[in-house]
């Protein structure tokens, strides 16, 4: 038996078909959430890349403790346990943030591939490469950095032709020539972590077009300033951007689709336990802000898709809604292997809800951006705590308002203060 | 002391903390202090690993010219919560003035930010007097 983890990094939940997304064409993930189980209430403990990637390999709850850092020596990592269990296995990624000194994700596994040049990935350095910027970029008449870092970007992509030379194609491709290389497919362990449909947001063709405007006729703004949308972007800039995105999530769609085929063509479809997720999701305004520019932790930041497609069937068909968090893919990856976890664990294997065994693993989500902000949800509440004691607690009835458009705290101030108990208790046991 | 990068993703600037353990405070201030006006002396190795670490985690855009981004605002002391004793946490606009702070000690005072410089020595002294306020500045 195998085991692949997809990671589409900022990847929203809302934006799958099978998430009930009516307009975004992901047939692809579709299908494999229609033969596996479709987690609904998925939830991000920590924020973003990093600490989300820390909470994957490690299994335990972050986000009071550290945020974006490298692995401690001391960590207990999925890839190191694997290692004397007969089990080889691979990270494949082009996420170049798990690739920067000292960073050290590669920790324990037997083959590593970074793909270079993604975002701001100091990868291309010839200056006789100039790219054309302004084609692509809008600043606020202060910004310097993203500018230099789209020119980093555009740098990195000026020999691409094709939609093949995108990174999530070159990161599935490594995945599959990997995979097609290993004698035996059995006890095999790919982490396939794409950064894509992370900005910027530069779908090649179809996907450019697959969803904007067609009377658009501004520019492609592919890698927006983070923060406020009011006084930079137009709502027909903001309408396009979104559309790029949904453009790239279809792209990864695609590829995703590529890689499953060859599962199939390789006689590992049945016998591997493929795990679909995200790190996070994606702003686009519905709070009034684009980009992770402030840790505002509504629900289209830490939602995330979680689909799991079980070998022997466990679960397929199944829409889950019990509360479960980014902690539980380690222990999860584990138990398929029939592997005893270490016993510094926070989370709980899914397998158990897949079999129908148990109906929840927990009462509350809990998740943040370190020393940032806080929040704790379960389904009908969300409470948002910001810890820089200016911006006050935020509470939404999720219910009815899913969207989080109507704070009401002030009304109900007996729940607000219920809920940041259960979140501080939570916190303070946590060892 | 260690250099260590922050935050990197959906943000403007990178951010990045050089953390230090309450042993470490002493030789970080003598170099600040040092390069502000030439008083007291440093310790070179603890400067070299410095450098070093900046070059390393932030990159070799670190030799650019600062940019005008750079914001005293930005440069802050976090002496809770953290797996230091005390960090000095900066933007990678910032990270270029630091940087030419440190190589400013063969030429004590001069080709700088003397303000910046200054503001991350008050912050130090408020933060530890017992340890730093009385501190020998005799040169060796």
């Amino acid at each position: 038996m195998n085991v692949i983890v997809i990671i589409n990094d900022s990847l929203r939940w809302d934006h799958l078909g099978c998430y009930g997304n009516k307009w975004i064409k992901t047939p692809n993930l579709d299908k494999l959430a229609s033969e596996g189980t479709i987690f609904e209430s998925c939830y991000s403990e920590g924020l973003p890349t990093i600490p989300a990637r820390t909470t994957f390999f490690t299994g335990c709850f972050t986000f009071p403790f550290r945020g974006w850092q490298r692995l401690e020596p001391k960590d207990v990592l999925l890839a190191e346990i694997l290692w004397d269990k007969g089990i080889t296995s691979a990270l494949i990624t082009d996420v170049y943030h798990l690739h920067k000194p000292s960073m050290a994700f590669e920790r324990g596994f037997d083959f590593t591939q970074y793909i270079r040049g993604h975002e701001g990935d100091p990868w291309i350095l010839d200056t006789n490469i100039i790219p054309d910027v302004d084609k692509y970029y809008k600043g606020d008449g202060k910004d310097r950095s993203v500018r230099q870092q789209l020119i980093q970007y555009l740098r990195n992509i000026h020999w691409w032709q094709s939609e093949e030379d995108t990174f999530v194609a070159r990161v599935v491709k490594a995945g599959i020539k990997w995979l097609k290389e290993q004698p035996k497919k059995d006890n095999l362990f790919l982490w396939l972590d794409c950064f894509d449909p992370h900005e910027p947001w530069d779908p090649p063709p179809p996907y450019n077009r697959m969803y904007s405007d067609p009377n658009y006729t501004g520019k492609d703004i592919i890698q927006p300033l983070p923060g406020k949308v009011e006084g930079y972007l137009t709502p027909e800039e903001l309408n396009h951007i979104a559309k790029l995105y949904a453009g790239k999530v279809s792209l990864c769609d695609r590829w995703v689709g590529v890689f499953l085929d060859k599962l199939k063509d390789m006689g590992l479809y049945n016998n591997t336990l493929i795990i679909h997720t995200s790190d996070h999701g994606e702003p686009f305004g519905e709070h009034g802000i684009i980009r992770k520019a402030l840790p505002l932790l509504y629900e289209e930041l830490v939602h995330i898709p979680l689909i799991i497609r079980h070998p022997e069937g466990l679960g397929a068909g199944k829409r889950i809604g019990a509360l479960v968090e980014t902690t539980e893919i380690f222990p999860t990856i584990l138990d398929f292997f029939k592997i005893r976890p270490p016993s510094k664990v926070h989370g709980e294997s899914l397998l158990p809800l897949m079999t129908g065994e148990k109906d929840s693993i927990r009462d509350y989500a809990y998740m943040g951006y370190f020393k940032q902000a806080w929040r704790i949800n379960d389904r009908e509440w969300s409470l948002i705590m910001s810890l820089d004691k200016k911006t006050p607690n935020e509470l939404y009835y999720l219910k009815e308002d899913p969207g989080e458009k109507r704070n009401i705290l002030a009304g109900n101030a007996g729940k607000a203060m219920e809920l940041e108990l259960v979140l501080r208790k939570f916190v303070a046991n946590l060892r | 002391m260690e250099v260590r990068e922050t935050a990197a993703c959906g943000i403007s600037q990178r951010e990045f903390m050089i953390g230090l353990d309450e042993d470490d405070l002493v030789p970080f201030y003598r170099i600040f202090r040092y390069a502000q006006d030439g008083t007291g002396f440093y310790d070179q190795g603890f400067l070299d690993d410095l450098k070093t670490q900046m070059l390393y985690i932030i990159g070799h855009s670190l030799e650019d010219e600062a940019s005008e981004e750079a914001c005293l605002t930005n440069v802050c002391w976090d002496d809770e919560g953290g797996q230091f004793d005390y960090g000095l946490k900066f933007k990678e606009s910032e990270a270029k003035k630091i940087y030419k702070i440190l190589n400013s000690v063969d030429t004590p005072g001069e080709g700088f930010d003397k303000e910046l410089n200054q503001k991350i020595l008050d912050q130090l002294l408020e933060l530890a007097p017992a340890l730093l306020k009385n501190l020998p500045m005799i040169n060796r």
